[in-house]
Parts: structure tokens; sequence; C-alpha cells
């Protein structure tokens, strides 16, 4: 590109000053100024880049502190299965698709597996290390449930008709394990007992807690039965959930919901569908204490309070309650000390959707402690919150981020919880306080683009040097997602990146680079919280978005009018309190266009240093259509009601406010006036007359800009003496002209001798304006230059450098370079619906391609390195065409993929290098290369997910105290035993660590702490390892686990017991 | 534990008032008797629970505190109507505090039970030299408003138990005045008010 500029340049240099106006229509003429070099239609060929976003609906969420990765499931769509996301640290992300057309049900993701079931009861197992779908499995029935445990190698699913079966993912057979229904017993005459919830003793891989509609019980896989049933009553008197006297005097027997076990396995608790939660001890089964989410002991006979406003019901008496969603039994690093966090069981007409949390604080030793202290310690929970969540909206399912543990069902000291709203948003909420947690900087964007969905996105290209350096300090909690590494990408520096700014509904703007499929070098996405800044949080709209290449300043305009200006610095307000938004601002500056307020002080006062709200701009002309940021320090607002508003950043001042029709109609009268008088005189002095007139207008409608709408240049009409018929005026009012587009530029407007800043405005009412911003003594001043009519709205208007191709915009080098005299001739693109347009700024056409069988929604010029510039105009139907510049001739044209939703894509941007991004699906944008070679989106480098070197932690076990009074302990061996039956291969993970073992490392199979117990447990694993290669003649697991169990449970009892008082001896 | 209660009546409170005039901190005094200087915004509804015994009774206090700031109103007008008492806090340092008293008590008027026990709280009495609204001023609203009224500090730990102690025994006076009027229709034996200390009005039916 350099060599050709420079030959460019050569050339212009050669030629005669007078005819410096249109250099390349000479060339032109005489076939040989062409921008576009010698590109040709080989060149185009779309890549396939990048996908942000999810393509259906997230319908189910799973983490692993373990490898530091979480799973995102989604619904099909119209067009695609449903699939999995993971993301890790900053931009690493994979998906999984699943093969066939359905919805992701569940997600589990333990180690290097990712477990799915899908909305047709399959299971799938995804390997994240290799990126394979290693193998889907059709369980005997519908599954209802499903337990997963990071220590074990089995999946237990609880199926519709009431059975549990096992599937082994390690040898990716089903298991010959199954429990029938258990509580067919209990309830011979129930049409359908379907298992409701599955969960694993959280100490004891030998006890599974089993739920089934109607109660449940406590299954020792040792003894291969029930232990014990629980089923909860409500007792004629007993309020439970209700307080409807009616049914206050009956029995009840609330449907079950839900079945977990607390961090320590000492109680578990039952959620029901009426809103009852019911706590039952793992020793013995007996019912600890019942309550609501408001209410305690309901259980038990009360009188009714009515007219008290107080009784169980929480607002009017009689509502039913939401159920229970989930729940989960979350303990800090103490595992006694627990909370639980729950979502639903609220009445249903509840303003206020949010999770409750239930804090217990340090639970009573289970084991000293009488019946009454530890449900006293139930029923007197430390505290209890509400949890209110962002936006409102009704919560299906949450998800726990614990800090380093996967066990206790994954509810280990939890630092934040991911919730999943009904819509497909999710949030984040820190834990325990509630705080909402911001994705910006903390999250892949694609988590960012559903918290909460965007309707709108930006891209704005800002220079590679600024944007490394725009990375926020503030205080931020450690990142959440730690694993995995980013794949190979291209190292190419390009000069500016594609900043994506993603407008979402609750008035935030995300900033963050969406990278040309290359290294990302800062890959932080930077958040403006304007509802905030406006003073007005979650009831703005944010309309309009630009930002300036070089300085990073930014303008944020919104539908009630205001315009924040944002500008990177250091926070003076950081760790201040934040200022009540209603209190006056500082530094108003009132002036005839509206209010420019200083309002750095609103800035986040936990940020140290970002991008910090410097200006509002509150001019009450209407919502805010569009705005742009020079680099040069100037801002332009275009309103709905048709003003356009011009901000000189130093100062900050107003340097011009003015509706926009009164000058366009104006422009048009003269040239009717200039085209009738041609004939009378020469054209050059009309033009000057026309010059002289619109700069008259200008100032004039300066100094009155409140008057400037009605009295429509009565002054101007009078000594330019124009005939206008009342009709043309009156068509043209009923329709208000307002800015649709803009942009800065520097060059040389008409018969001037010397360039200048220029503002470009197309309207919607088809008119292409030039205002010049010119110095006059310390201020600026905005004049008119004149305006082009065009057949159609403008798209957009690209300002080029007709020399060198280069972007005519207005920077800082260039602006400096105008006061030595240097100048600059340019011409606008102007691409509307049905034509392309080459504008010499203020009112000439140069050249122009229409086209009628299409219709254009967007268009962008793009730079083939070394080769030349073209203009890229996409089309409604997907269809992009390539024309060349000056000369709009069409090189070549290729369709976008099928994928790209064709609703949304006049939200399509095409960036300098070549890349067009575009809506795929509601929350899906796609990332293609033009320049490219025709790759798919699948043979792009997979980003890696797995680390094998991280070790899965060992399960917790139970306590040496537990040990002596009589529990069993099973190890990991045993289990696989039991579950996968004698003939079971030995697993990968099992011949792992007896590789380790033989190579001199130690065994990390059961570490039990440093307690003499937790020695004498890998003792005892051992020997049971020992006694089951005895045991090689079984042959049918179904008939003899339970003896052979129960042997070796006997023969592992008396061994502990001997050792444990042979241990105890020993220490005295 | 089995079968009973472990307390005669659960009493329902809900501190109101405006951001920063110090609900959380007059709960943390009463329920923990401990304060914090630092200002942690309440964010949604947080309840704690302290039992205590009132005339020979045990009383559990269910004590839901709210977030001041508007943007949870609609969440904490969603817990107005459970609760049998409301303490209305101002900050006698912040005028404003003080004048948006009027507005929170229309509210509790519209969204809260009819017959609902109130309380003035006038909180921050030991900050004397930022005071803005007098005690007299307070007292002529509390009369105004035709609620008890009470100047506290969670700071200095003055006055906040009685405050709560106040607001309690009005509450079970109500509901005993109440009861036994619902008992004598039922023609079950009158309660001497005199006998409150031995006869458990509300013999709380073991299981």
């Amino acid at each position: 590109m350099a060599s050709k500029n420079s030959e460019l340049a050569d050339k212009l240099g050669r030629l005669d000053l007078k005819d410096r106006k249109m250099p390349f229509l000479r060339r032109k003429s005489e076939g040989e100024i062409n921008l576009s070099g010698n590109i040709s239609s080989d060149d185009l060929a779309l890549d396939d880049v990048k996908r942000y976003g999810f393509e259906g609906k997230p319908s189910a969420l799973a983490y692993d502190p373990v490898q530091s990765l979480v799973a995102v499931g989604t619904n099909e769509t119209d067009s695609s299965p449903g699939a999995i996301y993971i993301f890790g640290r900053s931009r690493v992300s994979v998906k999984y698709s699943l093969p066939k057309k359905t919805s992701v049900k569940h997600v589990r993701i333990h180690d290097d597996r990712l477990l799915v079931i899908d909305a047709k009861h399959e299971l799938h197992h995804f390997n994240i290390s290799t990126h394979t779908l290693v193998c889907s499995w059709s369980p005997p029935g519908a599954v209802s449930v499903i337990c997963t445990d990071p220590a074990s190698d089995f999946i237990f699913l609880g199926l519709q008709n009431g059975e549990i079966v096992a599937f082994d993912v390690d040898g990716d057979i089903a298991a010959p394990f199954k429990i029938p229904n258990l509580w067919r017993e209990h309830s011979p005459k129930a049409v359908a007992l379907p298992v409701v919830s599955i969960a694993m003793h959280p100490r004891d891989l030998g006890t599974l807690l089993i739920a089934y509609l109607e109660g449940a019980l406590l299954f020792s896989l040792k003894q291969n039965k029930a232990t014990f049933a629980m089923k909860f009553e409500l007792k004629p008197g007993a309020p439970g959930s209700d307080m409807d006297p009616a049914t206050i005097k009956t029995l009840r027997t609330p449907k079950l919901s839900n079945a977990i076990f607390n961090p320590s396995g000492t109680t578990v608790l039952t959620t029901y569908e009426d809103g009852c939660m019911a706590f039952w001890s793992t020793t013995d089964g007996r019912l600890l204490t019942a309550r609501t989410l408001q209410d305690f002991d309901v259980h038990l006979p009360a009188p009714v309070m009515a007219g008290f406003g107080g009784g169980p019901a929480l607002g009017a008496a009689f509502t039913l309650r939401e159920p229970f969603h989930k729940v989960a039994w979350c303990c800090s690093n103490n595992i006694d000390d627990t909370c639980l966090l729950v979502s639903g069981g609220n009445n249903v007409g509840m303003a206020a959707k949010g999770l409750t949390l239930i804090e217990f604080g340090v639970a009573p030793n289970n084991i000293t402690s009488s019946w009454k202290q530890i449900t006293e310690h139930l029923g007197n929970p430390k505290r209890q919150r509400f949890l209110p969540v962002p936006h409102n909206i009704d919560v299906v399912d949450f998800c726990m981020l614990p800090k380093t543990s996967p066990y206790h069902a994954g509810s280990h000291d939890p630092s934040a919880v991911m919730v999943l709203f009904t819509n497909g948003d999710i949030a984040t909420l820190r834990y325990p306080d509630g705080e909402y947690l911001s994705p910006a900087g903390m999250m892949h964007p694609s988590m960012a683009l559903v918290h909460p969905k965007p309707f709108f996105m930006e891209v704005a290209p800002i220079s590679r040097e600024k944007w490394l350096g725009m990375v926020a300090i503030r205080e931020k909690p450690a990142a959440y997602f730690k694993g995995g590494a980013d794949a190979k990408r291209m190292t190419r520096r390009y000069q500016d990146r594609s900043i994506a700014c993603t407008i979402h509904k609750d008035a935030t703007v995300r900033v963050w680079d969406l990278g040309h499929n290359d290294e990302i070098e800062n890959p932080e996405a930077l958040e403006l919280d304007v509802g905030v800044v406006v003073g007005k949080p979650g009831s703005v709209k944010v309309s309009a978005v630009s930002a300036s290449q070089a300085t990073a300043e930014m303008a944020v305009g919104l539908e009630s009018g205001e315009v924040v200006i944002y500008r990177w610095g250091r926070n003076k307000s950081y760790n201040g309190s934040l200022q009540s938004p209603t209190s006056p601002a500082v530094g108003m500056k009132s002036s005839p266009f509206g209010q420019l307020r200083d309002i750095a002080s609103q800035a986040d006062p936990t940020l140290k240093e970002g991008l910090l709200p410097l200006y509002l701009m509150d001019a009450g002309s209407g919502a805010v259509k569009t705005t742009a940021v020079s680099d040069v320090g100037f801002v332009a607002i275009g309103y709905d009601s048709g003003t356009l508003t011009i901000v000189d950043l130093r100062g900050p001042t107003v340097i011009y406010s003015i509706v926009i029709s009164t000058v366009t109609k104006d422009v048009n009268r003269i040239k009717e006036v200039a085209k009738a008088a041609a004939k009378r005189s020469s054209l050059t002095s009309i033009a000057k007359d026309i010059k002289r007139g619109s700069v008259a207008v200008a100032s004039f409608s300066k100094e009155l800009p409140g008057q400037a709408k009605r009295t429509s240049f009565a002054g101007f009409r009078k000594t330019g003496s124009l005939s206008s018929s009342s009709k043309e005026e009156k068509e043209k009012e009923d329709k208000t002209e307002y800015v649709v587009t803009m942009a800065f530029s520097v060059m040389t407007v008409g018969e001037d001798e010397f360039s200048s800043i220029c503002l470009h405005v197309g309207t919607n009412l088809k008119n292409v304006m030039t205002f010049k911003i010119l110095p006059d003594g310390s201020r600026f001043v905005v004049s008119c230059a004149g305006g082009h009519p065009i057949d159609n709205p403008p798209l957009t208007l690209i300002p080029i450098n007709s020399e060198t191709g280069a972007s005519a915009r207005a920077t800082p080098d260039v602006v400096a370079g105008l006061r030595q005299g240097k100048s600059i001739n340019g011409f606008i693109i102007c691409v509307t619906s049905n034509q392309a347009r080459i504008i010499l700024p203020p009112e000439d056409k140069e050249n122009h391609k229409s086209w009628d069988e299409m219709i254009c929604i967007q268009a962008g010029v793009a730079e083939l390195p070394d080769k030349g510039i073209v203009l890229v105009c996409v089309y409604t139907t997907g269809r992009v065409r390539v024309f060349s510049i000056p000369a709009l001739k069409e090189i070549g044209a290729f369709d976008l993929p099928a994928e790209v939703d064709r609703v949304k894509l006049s939200n399509c941007r095409i960036t300098r290098e070549g890349f067009i991004s575009a809506w795929t699906s509601h929350v899906e944008f796609g990332l293609f290369y033009m320049w490219g070679t025709g790759k798919q989106l699948h043979i792009q480098p997979k980003d890696i997910l797995y680390n094998p070197d991280i070790a899965v932690p060992a399960r917790p076990t139970i306590s040496g105290l537990q040990w002596i009074s009589g529990t069993q302990h099973v190890s990991a061996g045993d289990f696989d035993l039991l579950i996968g039956g004698p003939d079971r291969p030995p697993s990968q993970k099992h011949l792992n660590a007896e590789q380790k073992a033989n190579g001199g490392d130690k065994s990390p199979t059961v570490a039990n702490g440093n307690s003499v117990f937790g020695n004498m447990a890998n003792a005892f694993n051992a020997r049971t390892q020992n006694l089951q290669n005895f045991q090689d003649n079984m042959q049918n697991l179904e008939n003899t686990t339970a003896e052979f169990a129960k042997a070796t449970s006997k023969f592992i009892e008396s061994q502990k017991r001997k050792a444990v008082l042979g241990g105890a001896k020993s220490l005295f | 534990m089995a079968g009973s209660r472990n307390y005669d009546f659960l009493i329902k409170l809900l501190l109101i008032g405006d951001s920063g005039v110090g609900k959380s901190c007059c709960l943390l005094r009463f329920s923990e008797d401990s304060f914090t200087p630092s200002f942690i915004t309440t964010i949604g509804i947080d309840f704690k629970i302290r039992t205590i015994d009132l005339d020979g009774k045990r009383i559990k206090l269910q004590i839901w505190d709210t977030a001041g700031q508007e943007r949870f109103r609609t969440i904490t007008t969603a817990y107005y109507r459970g609760a049998m008492g409301i303490l209305l806090v101002y900050d006698v340092t912040d005028e404003r505090s003080f004048n948006n008293i009027q507005t929170w008590f229309q509210n509790v008027e519209q969204h809260a039970t009819e017959g609902v026990n109130k309380i003035l709280i006038g909180n921050k009495c030991d900050w004397e030299e930022k005071r803005v609204v007098s005690t007299e001023r307070g007292q002529a609203l509390a009369n105004e408003l035709g609620i008890p009224f009470m100047e506290v500090s969670a700071k200095a730990n003055i006055n906040v138990e009685e405050a709560f102690l106040l607001l309690a025994r009005d509450i079970k006076k109500r509901i005993m005045d109440s009861s036994s009027g619902e008992k004598n229709q039922q023609g079950v034996v009158n309660v001497n008010e005199t006998k409150v200390h031995t006869i458990p009005t509300y013999p709380l039916a073991s299981l």
C-alpha cells in the first residue's frame, strides 16, 4: 500500500493546483486513478472466523472448580441442535453440539468428562481433552434426574418409572447396578412414582439419598437396601405452608420436589411443592423441624392468628407458593458452618424475585449434641436474607462457584452464584451478600452477552496503542474461571482493534475487543453503566454509541435525551462515596443549547482508573438518534427532534446547535435559485453568494436557537426573495428531518483554498450536509458549507482521502498539519438503500452506482493490505457486493452464510480490515473475514480446556469419630465394585494411579488429612483391594453383591476397630 | 424437641427508613449486641431472630431489616404485610431522612396490615454536634402520627433494646387482648389479665 500511496502522491504532486479539486476524476477519465488497485473477485472468499454468544437459549449450568471451567447448555433452535459451551480463562471457549436436534437438560462437568442429558433422555459423554463425543447412551426409560460425583466413574440416572440405573462413563457401558422403585412398598396404589432427586452422601460413597414424589429414603449401597424412609405429613392443625382454615384441619402429604444432604451429611433437607421444607436426621431418619421460607415449626399444630398480619403466609392469606426450583446447602471452609440457598418457595404474587439465603452458622457437633440442640440450630438460623436478582425475572436454576472443592454437591465454600433466568439470561451474584457482579473483565464475552442480552452492537475501531492501555484498574475478586488456554492464533498486528460496544437491556454498554481472529492482547471488557451515571438506574435505554479512534473518548446517547461523554482517566472520586445523582451537579454550565454538566464525581468509586464519565449533555431536544466523536475533541449529537448539536470538549462548550431542517431547506432553496440564476449570470459568483448566505444562516440560527425552528430564516427569505410554493413546504414539514448518520473528516470543501475540519451529516429526508468547523480566535465556529440531495436516506457516510485511499477522518496529526497549510483532498462515499455515491463535499456528485433489484442495509470500506480499498455493501438477502473506489465498478460478490440472521442484518458491521460481524441468532453473532480462503468455523483452531496436571482432590470421608461409632467406610474401589460389578476392567483413573505408585510416587487415591486415621484409611483401602482380588470367581453381582458387601464390610469393620483400638493403645 | 415450640409468641417486626439511617446497625445492636462503623448497604431483605422473655412469656422476635435504597422498594414493600410491628427509623443528623418519615408512614398505611403497631425511632442520638432534628420535633411528629417515639443510638447502645421491647410489648398486648376476645366468643375460659404469667394464653398444643 505504502509504495502505491507514494506513487499516487507523486502523480498528484504533478497535478496543476487549479485542478486540485477533482484530481482522481481527471485520472479516472484518463483511466488511471483507482484506489481499489487490482483487487479482483479472486481475493474474495469468506472465512467463518468466530462466534460470540449462544445460539440457543441457555438452559443448564455447571461449574468445575478443579479445572475452573464453566459449562452452559442451550436449547435447540429452529435450525440447529442444542449445544454446550465451555468457558475458561479470558477468551477460552469451546462449543460442543449435540448429535441430534434436541435441547440440553442437564450438564455436569467433572475432570475431563462432560456429561449431558438431552431433552430426549439420552446421555452424552464428551471428552473435553480431545474435544470428541465419546459415546451416547439411551437409558431404559425417561430420565427425571441425574446424580454424579467427581470421585465416581458412574452417573446415576433416576427414571420416571421410579427406577435408578447407573452408567459407567469410564468404560462407557451401562453398569449392572440397578435400584428398583423402592417407594412402591410404601405406596402400592400410587399411579406414578418418579424419582425426583438423587444425592450422594457428601462423605460416604456408600449412601444415596433417593427422593420420590411421595417421600425420600436413604439407601445403603453396602447393604443394598433402604435404611429408612422419610415421609412428611402435616397433621390436622399444623399450618404447613397454607393458611386456609379448611385445609389446615385435614391431614396433608405434600409432594416432594428436592432432597439434599447438608455438607457434613448429618442432616437431610427435603422440599415440597407447597413451599414446606423439612429437616431430617440421617442417624435415625427422624424429622427435626419443618419450615417455610418465612415461618418455623410449620409441622406443629398452631392456632391461626388471622388478622395480625402474622401467620405463615406472607402477604395475602391464601396465596399459593412457587415451587422450589433449586436448593443448595453450602458451607464455608468449615463444613459445619452452613447456609441454605433457595430459589423459589415464595408467594406467587410476590413482586420481588430472587434467592433466599438462610444462614445457620456453625452447627453443634452432631455426635455429642442432643436432638434439642440440633433442632434449635436448624430452627433458629443466625440470619436470613432475601437476595433480589437484577431485572426481576424468575430464576430457574443456579450454580454455585466453589473456590476449590468440587464435592459437597458443588456447594463447598462458594465465592459466587450464577443464576439462570427463565428468559435465558444469566446473572452472577456475589456470595453471600448478593451483590450483582459485572461480567466485564471477569468472564468470556459470550457470557457477558447474556448478562443480560444486548439489543444492539456497534463496532468501533480504536487504535491498538490506546486499547492496550485500556485495562480498568479496580479491586476485583479473583477470577472465577481460570482453566484452559487459548489456541494458537495469528500473531499479525493490526493497527486498529475492532472494539465491540454491546448495548444491553439494562442500559449498560460493554466495550471489548472483537479481535481479528488473532491473539487478543487485551481481553478485558469495560463496562459503562449509563443508567447510574444519569441517576436513573434501570430505566433508561441507550440509543446511540460512538467512540473516537485515537483517543477512545466515547459518547453514549439515551432515548431520554441525555448524552454521556466518557474519557479514559484516573478517577478522582476513587474510594469516595458515590454522590447522590439527584444532588446538584458540580460545575454546571448552562448554555442556550441545554445543559452541559461535569459529572466526573459520578464515576464508580471502586474504579481507580478506567473509562470515566466526563460530561453529561442534557439538551431536552428529544431522543438521541446518533452521535459521532472525533479524534480532535468534537462531539456531534443528532436528536430525533431534528436538532444537531456540536460540542467542543475543550471547555467544554456547545459550539453549535441547529434544527437541521432549517439548514437543508435553505440550502436546497438556494440551489433552486442558483439554477434559475445560472441562466443570468456566471455560476461561480452565485456559488459565492450561496456560501455567504449559508454562513449567514448558520450564524443567525446560532444566535436564536430557540426560535430557529419557527422563524425559519424569515430574514433570509426576505433578502433572498425566494418564491417557493407553500405546498412543498408543508409536505416537508410533515416529517421531521433528523440526522441519521454523521462523520467527521478533514478535507478541502468546495472552492476553499485550505482544508478544514468537516462534519458530514446525512438526514432521513435525503440530504447530505457538510459543516465546517473553523477556528475563530481561541474558539471554534461552525458554518454550513452546503448540501447535496440524494435519493434515499443515507446508511453511512465514509470520508476517504482521495490521494491515499486512507480514511479522511480528523486525526490530531492531520489537524495539526492544517496550521501549516497542508491540504487534504477527499470525498465522501455515501451509501443509501439503492445507491452508492461519491460526493465531493459539499455539493458535487462525482459518481454513483444504483441497484434497483436489491436493498442495501449496511456498507463499509474495507482495505486489502498492499492492494487497495473497496466499498462493501451488504443487502437484505445476505448478499455482499464489493465495488471499486471511486469508479464503483462491481468487483465481486458473495453471500453471507445461511446462519446469519437476516432480520438483524442491518446491525452488521464492516471493519476496514475486512471483517464483517453479523448476528447469527438472538444472542449470538459471528465474525467473518472477507479476504479469507473459505475456511469453515469448525476448522478454526480449538482452545485447550483440560489440564491433565491438575489432580481431582480426594473425596471427603467420614470422620474418625463416625468410624468409631460404627459407620462403615466404603472406598472408591469398593464403590466401583458395588456399582460396576466384578467383571469391570480397572478404570483409567485406577490404572494411572497404579502407574504412578509403581513409578515411586505415593498413590494419591485417599488422603484423609494428616490424621492417624487418614493413614489407616489408606491401609484399609489396600486391604479391601486385596480382598477384592480374592473374589474373582464372583459371577453375578445381582445375586451376590449384598452378601459380598456384608462380608466385606464386616471384615473391614472388624479390622478398622482393631486398628483403631490398636492405634489408640499405641498412643499411650 | 419433638412436639412443642420453644416459644409462646412469634412476633415479626420490620425496620424501614431511608438508606444510611442505621437500620442494620440497630438490628445488629439488638440481636448481637455489637456495632460496626462501616457502612454496608443492605441488599434486598435481611432478617435476624432473637428470643426474649417478656413478662414471663418467651417471645421469638423475627426482625426483617429492609434496604432503604429506592431500587429495592418493590421488594421491601412485599414484606410489609407480614409484619406485626414496624419501626420507622430516621437519622437525627439528617433532615431529609426525617422529612421522608411521612412518605414511609404513608407506605405503611398503604401496604401493611391494618392496625399494625408502629414506633418512630430517631437514631444516632449520641451525635449531638451533628444533630439537626431536635427531640421535640421527633416527638411532635410521633404525636401527629399517633405512634410512640424514642431516640436511640446503636453506636452508644442507648435505648435500642428498649425500643424493640416497647414495640414487642405493645404487640403482645394487642394479640392477647384480641385472642382473649376470641376465646370468649368460643366459650373458652376467659383469661384473666393477672393470670397471664401463669396460664399460657397460647396452649400451643403438643403433638
